[in-house]
Formats: structure tokens, sequence, C-alpha cells
């Protein structure tokens, strides 16, 4: 009973660096390794800086989904500063907020997963050098639709940037999402704009995005069987707020079947398997920073395991669907890729509700105080799942600023019990038909739209603690 | 304070000596001819301070006058007026008001209305509608404080080509222990000797009890085997004939520092409001 | 300024479009072939590809069907693992010339640890022995992005993972085309560019001056209001956001031209400051972005 060991490394068509290695015994994984390979330390990059430039600089930690990070920055700086947003900015906002999920539900669709399951024309590098043993199984009619579909949406995933750029300046990384809501006037003209491609994406998410997964799960639905992984969720709330004409869902976690409300004291994050150090191998998500260590024994990622109450989570448009009761197909790569399709299509239907209520009207701005102690959380549902920021202040400067983005829940190495990530668990039990043709483990992995920039932000405490000159 | 200009020709002597001590210490070529262009500069602004009544036409420096603006605001204005793009020829001047720090990190800081004045090389210079200083801050640098030093990360400004930008409001009265500039509240780098390419024996001292650049000399074979912060080791890391300690900077990891102060690359710069005290070492035989 | 009168900036958002019509007429009457390009992911946030897929006329489809031979590119390409890094080798190893794009910083630290591209036959490639091994045959090299230009906030302080800019690993010349993120006009223009006409004309900085020739102040919307003196006192306002923070002044782009995302929108007209975020010291010396 010879063990292989299969290592992909770049698992291309992911936001970011990952390497996936797994162990395979008898044409079957029986274990499995997720690695983010990439380590910028954002959390000790943004300490000493104003408050105020949170909203802009922690967009930079990922290109695709920057708008929810404005966000997540924007809500816990307002807990922190005691600010009420005005309701037509949190609109807004929540308009601009829509269209990024839009915008990354079609590019993950297209761009990242179709070319596993698509023979794209052959334009490079879109086509796989060796399209015989990548497991298609559309009939050429079908095949030829597809592809022009991933060509198709293009337009549609631009439109949504466009739309967040009418709305708060620009994408990636908008301006306009701030502290007291948004710093935009609304007017006609984009009020204008924003509909016209809220429509049209709609149009487009009805007759094709839809149509399309399911095209795909007829011809490939052995998935439904791959990449159920563990099956416990946490999901946050979305679009939740009473006067929305349609609302999408206020969130919770489902552990075991059993559901109940986030609480956010159950997180902690493992570093075991994680290339960095910490007293116990465990930091709190608003606590001590870790201190990255590359040649740390037995570690395989730079990315945190994050636990909640001790299991690993799963976080994303499935687990918002399933909790919801919008979705109970079930848990695999497949029903991964349908439920993100159908939040799509519900997201769509929410914001031409806000787009019903939303009023022409100048920003409320005004020069926020920063308070010289201060402290908040921001939550927001993005792309992948459950984004949460912590923010603490000392001296009106930043203290301490954490991420905890949804990736990390999804992608993470083992905890240290060695229970696996939910990516991991999702791999185990999979079949590889050809073990040198492993395309089994691409579709898993790809099915959580994994997202590494956002996950390996891993902290670092390795300087003697300075005191901030205050001019 | 009214002995401003006097104050200030006091510190360009004392500028200019420190200067030429620097020099007696340099090997470097290279050095050396940096430091001969910022001494003939600092030289030539005290010959003309000292003696503002030349007759020579190439040695009228424009002064920039605000002028008064005559469109009524529709809001209450609280900074000064907007500086034309035409500037009015006269000589040298600087007003005789002198600045200590504290006023200027009081009321000149440029936030909620006031002023934002800024001190550079011993001159308190005027920013509030100057382009480049928006939120009184110009690529890290504070209106309100003396940006002397941060300024000289990015090499020698002559304040007479800065006086042809923005006006200049009075000289800035520096502490006692400021000397070169060196200065600030915040803290600056620590100096810790003078690079000299072949070592201490071939190059002659004049002590001057003022010079706060301690009287030491590093070779690039020191630096690199005894101070490279590696091994517990210091680390010392020479900019401009100058060695600093940057053991304990907050820029710098494992003794690297990758944020060089140059047009191209000015992230992670050294900027000493950030960096906070570096220990002064001690002496060594 | 009226773009009716001048025509110099009423061209400049469709100069890049007239530098692909001309590609395309140079690729089809077989005048030049595709040249091969490899697009290297490596320490930053990823945008420069979400900006790419923002691009229209040009965009994504334009640049790989009618520009280059796209033969690598992480975020698209349909390979993985081996048989994707094989592409590379290929590319490189061709008597063919190839355009090298970096997109990212790249980290130093611990032997470059701190970004791994790739492992290719058990040995770990970080993005520092990558753009040390492809950037010496390449034809042209591209730093797309501010991260790769001067650090940008992958480098920005303390830089735990030691990333410098692509200037300070290898000497060849390289195009800066900075931005966080780089707009889609200014690195598809570029790219066009050298495809028809070759090095475009750069800055001090390596910058092409067609992109980042002219600071955003001189072209400001806002312009009359800073030179009468008439100060927004807090975002959401239509004055000039000068008293605020803004680094309009000081960077160097056409973002008062072309805009963000075919919108008609950028940070300006959002009533938030522009944070200069394709200038050198970006993120470090820009800040604070916003100061009352």
């Amino acid at each position: 009973m010879a063990t292989t060991e299969i290592k992909i490394d770049p698992v291309s068509r992911v936001s970011g660096l990952l390497e996936i290695s797994v162990d395979v015994e008898n044409n079957v994984i029986v274990d499995a390794r997720s690695s983010g390979m990439q380590f910028r330390g954002f959390e000790q990059m943004f300490r000493a800086r104003p408050p105020l430039d949170m909203p802009y600089l922690t967009g930079r930690t990922c290109g695709i989904c920057s708008t929810h990070h404005a966000l997540a920055s924007t809500l816990a700086l307002e807990e922190a500063l005691g600010v009420t947003p005005s309701f037509n900015g949190v609109i807004i906002r929540e308009l601009a907020n829509g269209f990024e999920l839009l915008q990354n539900h079609i590019r993950h669709m297209y761009q990242f997963v179709f070319p596993d399951y698509v023979n794209l024309a052959d334009i490079n590098p879109l086509q796989k050098t060796n399209p015989d043993t990548s497991d298609f199984r559309l009939p050429s009619d079908l095949n030829a639709k597809m592809t022009a579909d991933y060509f198709a949406s293009l337009p549609f995933s631009r439109k949504a940037h466009t739309a967040i750029a009418s709305l708060v300046g620009k994408a990636p990384n908008p301006h306009g999402i701030f502290v007291g809501g948004t710093t935009t006037n609304m007017t006609i003209m984009q009020y204008n704009e924003v509909q016209s491609i809220l429509n049209d994406i709609s149009a487009f998410v009805e007759q094709s995005l839809i149509p399309d997964i399911y095209i795909i799960a007829d011809y490939y639905s052995d998935y439904y069987t791959l990449g159920k992984g563990y099956g416990n969720f946490l999901s946050e709330g979305l679009f939740s707020k009473e006067p929305y004409p349609i609302q999408y869902t206020v969130g919770g976690v489902l552990i075991d079947g059993m559901k109940r409300p986030v609480d956010l004291s159950f997180i902690t994050e493992n570093l075991k398997y994680t290339w960095a150090d910490a007293p116990n191998d465990v930091i709190l998500p608003m606590g001590d920073l870790s201190v990255p260590n590359a040649n740390k024994p037995g570690a395989y990622s730079w990315v945190t395991a994050p636990r909640y109450k001790g299991y690993a989570m799963e976080v994303g448009p499935l687990a918002r669907m399933t909790i919801n009761g919008t979705y109970t197909h079930g848990v695999s790569a497949m029903d991964r890729l349908i439920a993100r399709v159908l939040e799509a299509q519900k997201i769509c239907q929410v914001m031409q509700g806000m787009l019903q209520i939303v009023k022409l009207e100048p920003a409320l701005q005004m020069q926020w105080p920063i308070p010289p102690v201060a402290s908040g959380v921001g939550i927001v549902a993005a792309s992948r799942g459950a984004l949460m920021h912590w923010v603490e202040i000392e001296n009106s400067l930043i203290k301490n600023y954490k991420l905890l983005p949804p990736s990390n829940w999804n992608m993470s190495p083992k905890d240290n019990n060695g229970l696996r990530s939910a990516v991991e668990e999702a791999l185990v039990g999979a079949p590889i038909k050809d073990l040198s043709n492993p395309v089994e483990i691409g579709r898993i992995v790809r099915s959580f739209d994994p997202c590494l920039n956002c996950a390996a932000h891993v902290t670092s405490d390795s300087h003697v603690p300075f005191t901030i000159g205050i001019v | 304070m009214n002995h401003s200009k006097e104050s200030y020709l006091l510190y360009l002597e004392e500028e200019i000596r420190n200067t030429k001590i620097l020099l007696s210490k340099l090997n470097n070529h290279d050095t050396i001819t940096h430091y001969i262009q910022e001494l003939d500069q600092i030289e030539e602004n005290y010959l003309r301070l000292k003696s503002p009544k030349r007759q020579d036409p190439s040695l009228i420096i424009p002064t920039i006058v605000a002028p008064t603006v005559n469109v009524p605001p529709p809001r209450p204005i609280t900074a000064p007026p907007a500086i034309p793009l035409t500037s009015i020829p006269t000589e040298l001047t600087i007003p005789e008001t002198t600045f200590t720090l504290e006023e200027l990190q009081t009321n000149y800081r440029g936030l909620n209305g006031q002023p934002a004045y800024v001190a550079l090389y011993g001159i308190v210079f005027d920013v509030s509608n100057i382009a480049t200083w928006g939120g009184a801050t110009h690529f890290g640098l504070l209106a309100g404080t003396d940006a002397t030093p941060g300024a000289r990360a990015c090499g020698f400004h002559n304040p007479i080509d800065i006086m042809r930008k923005m006006p200049a409001v009075g000289y800035f009265e520096r502490s006692p222990s400021d000397t070169l500039g060196v200065s600030g509240p915040t803290g600056p780098l620590g100096v810790t000797g003078p690079l000299g390419a072949t070592g201490p024996s071939s190059v002659t001292i004049n002590p001057i009890p003022d010079v706060t650049i301690p009287n030491r000399f590093f070779t690039l074979q020191a630096l690199e085997n005894k101070y490279n912060g590696k091994n517990n080791n210091p680390a010392y890391v020479a900019m401009n004939g100058i060695v600093f300690d940057v053991t304990n900077s907050r820029t710098s990891h494992n003794s690297k520092h990758f944020g060089l102060c140059s047009m191209e690359d000015l992230n992670g710069a050294i900027l000493p409001r950030i960096v906070g005290k570096v220990k002064e070492i001690e002496w060594e035989v | 300024m009226n773009s009716e009168k001048c025509p110099l900036n009423d061209s400049k958002p469709h100069i890049p479009m007239n530098y692909i019509n001309m590609a395309i007429d140079n690729v089809r009457q077989g005048n030049k072939p595709k040249m091969n390009c490899i697009w290297l992911e490596t320490s930053s946030c990823f945008g420069e590809i979400i900006a790419l897929l923002d691009g229209e006329d040009p965009g994504l489809v334009d640049l790989l069907t009618t520009m280059v031979n796209m033969t690598f590119f992480n975020s698209i390409m349909a390979d993985s693992g081996e048989a994707a890094y094989e592409r590379i080798l290929a590319t490189v190893s061709s008597d063919e010339p190839y355009m090298l794009i970096v997109s990212g910083a790249i980290p130093l630290k611990d032997n470059g640890r701190y970004a791994v591209i790739a492992n290719y036959q058990g040995k770990t490639i970080t993005a520092l022995d990558a753009v040390r091994e492809f950037s010496p045959k390449a034809a042209y090299i591209i730093a797309a992005g501010t991260c790769t230009t001067y650090g940008g906030p992958t480098a920005a302080r303390p830089n735990v993972s030691e990333a410098v800019p692509l200037n300070r690993i290898i000497e060849t010349p390289i195009i800066n085309v900075p931005g966080c993120p780089v707009n889609a006009v200014w690195i598809l223009g570029t790219i066009a560019h050298i495809i028809s006409f070759g090095m475009p004309e750069l800055d001090e900085l390596n910058r092409p001056v067609t992109f980042f020739g002219i600071t955003i102040h001189e072209r400001c919307p806002r312009r009359s209001f800073f030179d009468y003196n008439l100060f927004a006192t807090s975002f959401g306002q239509p004055e000039c956001m000068f008293k605020l923070g803004c680094r309009g002044p000081i960077t160097r782009t056409t973002c008062p031209l072309t805009r963000w995302n075919e919108s008609d929108n950028w940070p300006i007209g959002a009533n938030t400051t522009c944070i200069g975020c394709a200038s050198p010291g970006f993120p470090d010396l820009m800040e604070p972005f916003i100061r009352y």
C-alpha cells in the first residue's frame, strides 16, 4: 500500500499563491495539505497609522475583494468612533458591496472554474497543454456555448466594477466607503448608470450563469459526491436590514446540524502548522500577534488556522445559503458552485430592492474626531465568506488591527490537534482516477474560491515595542 | 528674541565649520564632492545675508510676497491668500521674526484652520498654500515641526531654492543642543561616526566640543564584518559619509533596510518621527 | 480644460486603442508575430490582474488574442503545477523574444520564502529566484503596479517580508507602470506601445511619459477652487481638498482624464482625496490620507 504524494504548485486560477499537496493510497486521497505561499505581514503594517487611513489601506490586502475590506474597516471604525452612518450612505455602500460580490461570483465561475470543465478556445494561456487527459466531458456544441459564455461574461464582471466606481470612485480600492456612510453625493446620473448595469447583470445571471452551471452539473454529477468537507458552516449577515424590500440572511453557525448565532469569542487561531510562532501556538483574533518563522519544523503554510469552538468551519455562499435555509441540496464541490451562482441571483434581487429605496441626496460627512482610546469590530459578508476586522486605537493611532478573512477558514492548514481545514477535509476521500492528471484536486479546491492574499496576512511582533511620537 | 538674523548667521557659521571638519575627515571622493557642494551653497547664503546690499543682479533672489486677494470668499478664509505665479524680485529678505519649536507645534500645524509653518535649515516657511503640502504634510514631513532631519534624508536643500517656491516668514530658534540640523522633537537617528575609507591612521582630527558626530571611523570591512547586525552585532549603516546606528530602528529588520530615500524608493524611508530614539553607542577603542 | 479646445487632452484616453489598432493591423499583415509574454505574479494583492480584467477597449481578450502570446499567467491559465511552470521554461529557453511582466514586490527575507510561485520537481521556486532567472533574456520587462515599481503596500514599514521593488533585484532596464492598482489604460497602453512602437518614452523614474508625465493637480476639475482658496473641510464637499491632504499636486497620472473603470468617476469625483497611490512613497509617505 504505497503512498504517493502529489504536489500542485502553483494552483492556478485562485487569487494568490497556493500550493496543494495530497497523499494518495490506492487512488484515493488519504490526507491533504493546503499551503498559502505568500506572506506580507499587513497586521503589523497597520500599526501606528492614522485610523482614518484604514478603509483605504486595508483594501490593499486583496485586489479582488477590496470593497469588502473597505466596508469592514469602515464598520469597525464607526463602532470605535461611535458614529452612526446615514441610512442612505449605508445603502450606497451596500450596493457597492453587492456589486463586488457579483463581480467575484461571475469571475470565479467563468475565469477561475470553467477551464477545469470546459475546453476553452486555443488562446494562450486559456487552454490546457494536454486537453485529452483533462477529463472534458461536454459535447462539442455545449463546449462551444460555454466557451462563448466565458468571453461573454467579461463585460458583465467589468460592469460590476464600473458600477462600484460610479458609486464610490474606483475599483479596486474604492474611496467612497467611509466613516459616516459614504462620501458620494448620489445623483440621478449615478442612479441611472447603476440601475442599468444591475439590469444587465441580472439578465446575464438568469440567462447564462445559472443555466451554465446546471449544464456543468449535468455532465459532472459525480462532483455532487466529492469535496464535502465537514458540513459545518459559519455565516454572517448580509443585506438583512429591516427596511430593505428584499432581505437575504442574518447569519449563524451550523455545527453537526445544530444552528446557533455567531459568537466571536469562540474563535481562536491555531499556529502549529503555520510558519509563525506564538505562546502555545494559539492567538486570539483581537489579541497578541505572532512572529513569522519560515523555518518552523512541521509547518507548511503562512495561513493561520482559525477554529470555532475547536471546529473547522466552512464559509462562503454555500454556508450562507444553507444556514439561511435557501439551499438544501447538500454539501459538495458541485453544491458549492451552484450555491454561489444562486447567491448571485439573490443578490441581484436584493439590490433591485435597495435601488427602490435609495435617495438622491448628498453624503453625510463631517470632521470625525478620533478618541484617544477606542475599539471596534466590523463584519462583512465577503464573496468567499465572513470577513472580520478588529480595530484598537490608542493615542488616536492604530494600536492593533487584526483581520480574519474568509479564506483563513476554508484554506487553513491543520490546527494544533491535527484537525484538517474545510478544503483539506474536502479533499480526503476523493478518488483520483489518473495520478498523473489529478483533475479532481483542482476542481474540489476551486469550489471554495480560494483567496490567499487575504488569508496569509499573519502578523509579526519581532520588533521591540516602540513609542509613537505624536507631533 | 530679536537677534534672529544674528542667530541665524551664527548658525550658518557653525554649519560651515562643521562641514569643513567633516570634509577633513572624509576620503571618499564622491562624498567629498557632495559636501563641498553643500559648503559652497551654505557659504554663499552666509555672504548674501551678511552683506545684503550687493548690486550684482545675479545675486538678487526673488522673494515671494503674498498679495491681497480681491475675490470675496463665500466662506470665511482661515488660511493666508494664495501665492501668485509671478513673484516680485527683491533682495534676499527674511522677516526679523523668530519661531520656537513650541510655537510651531502649538499654533502652526496647519490643522483646524491654523496656518502651516515648517522649519527647514534654520528658516521657517509658510506652506499653508503650497500645493505639494496638502494637509500640511509633504512626503512624511509635518508642518509645525523642524522638518530638517527628514528633509536631509533626501539630500541637502539650499534654503535659497526653497525660498523661490514658498515664502519665508522668519528664523527658527533652535535649542542649544542642536547642530548640523540634526534635531527635532521626536528623536533623530543616532549619529556615530563618519566613514573613513582607509581608517583612522590616515586622517587628522580637529576636535571641536560642539560637534555631535563622535570621532569614530569605520572602514567598509568593519561595517561588513563587525557591525552587520548579525549574531548580536550592532547594525550600522553608512549614508552620505555618516555612519548611523540602526540596531533598534523600526524600519530595519534583521539589520536590513530596504527603504532608501531616493525618488525611486521612498517606501519605508528612515523617518525620524517614526523611528524613535536610537541608542547612542559608547566609545570603544 | 475643455477637451474640445485641446486636442491633446481629447486624444489621451484613446491612445491605447490607437496603439491596439496598429498592433492588430501589424499582426494581421504578418508584419509582426505576437510576442511571447510571461506575467509573473509575486507578492502583492493581485489587484493588477483585476485591473486588467476591468480593461475595456482594449481588454483582456484583446491582450490575449491580438497583442501577445501569453504563455504563463497564474490567475487565468488553464494549466496548474508543473505543466504551468514548464510553460515559463519553454518560453525562456526558446529563441523568440518575450516580454516579462511582473506584478508584485519581491520579498528577500529567508531567501525569498515569503513568496513562492512554484514547486518544480521537488524544488521550491521563490519569486526572487524567478525574477532573477527569467529576466536576463527578456526583451522587455514591465513592472506593473506600485508594489513592483516602488515597493508599495507590500514593502510598507516595517516591511516584515523585506520586500523590495523589482529594480532592486535586476539590473536590466525596466518599464515602471505604477498604480494601486495600475489602471487598465496604463498597463495595456504600455504593452500596446511596445508592440507597435517599441520602447515608450520614459521619465527619470522609467515611467511612460504618456501616462505619468503630468500631475493630477494640473488637470484637476477642482483646480479653480484651489486657485481661489475655496477648500473643503471634510469629505463629501465639492471644493478643493488640498487642506485635507490631497496628493494630486505630487501624483503624476492621467486619472482626471481616464477616470476609473470606464465610469465618469474617480477618487476626487467621489469627494475624497487623492492618496497618491501611484507615487513613490505610497503608502508611508502619502499618509495621512485625510487630515482635518
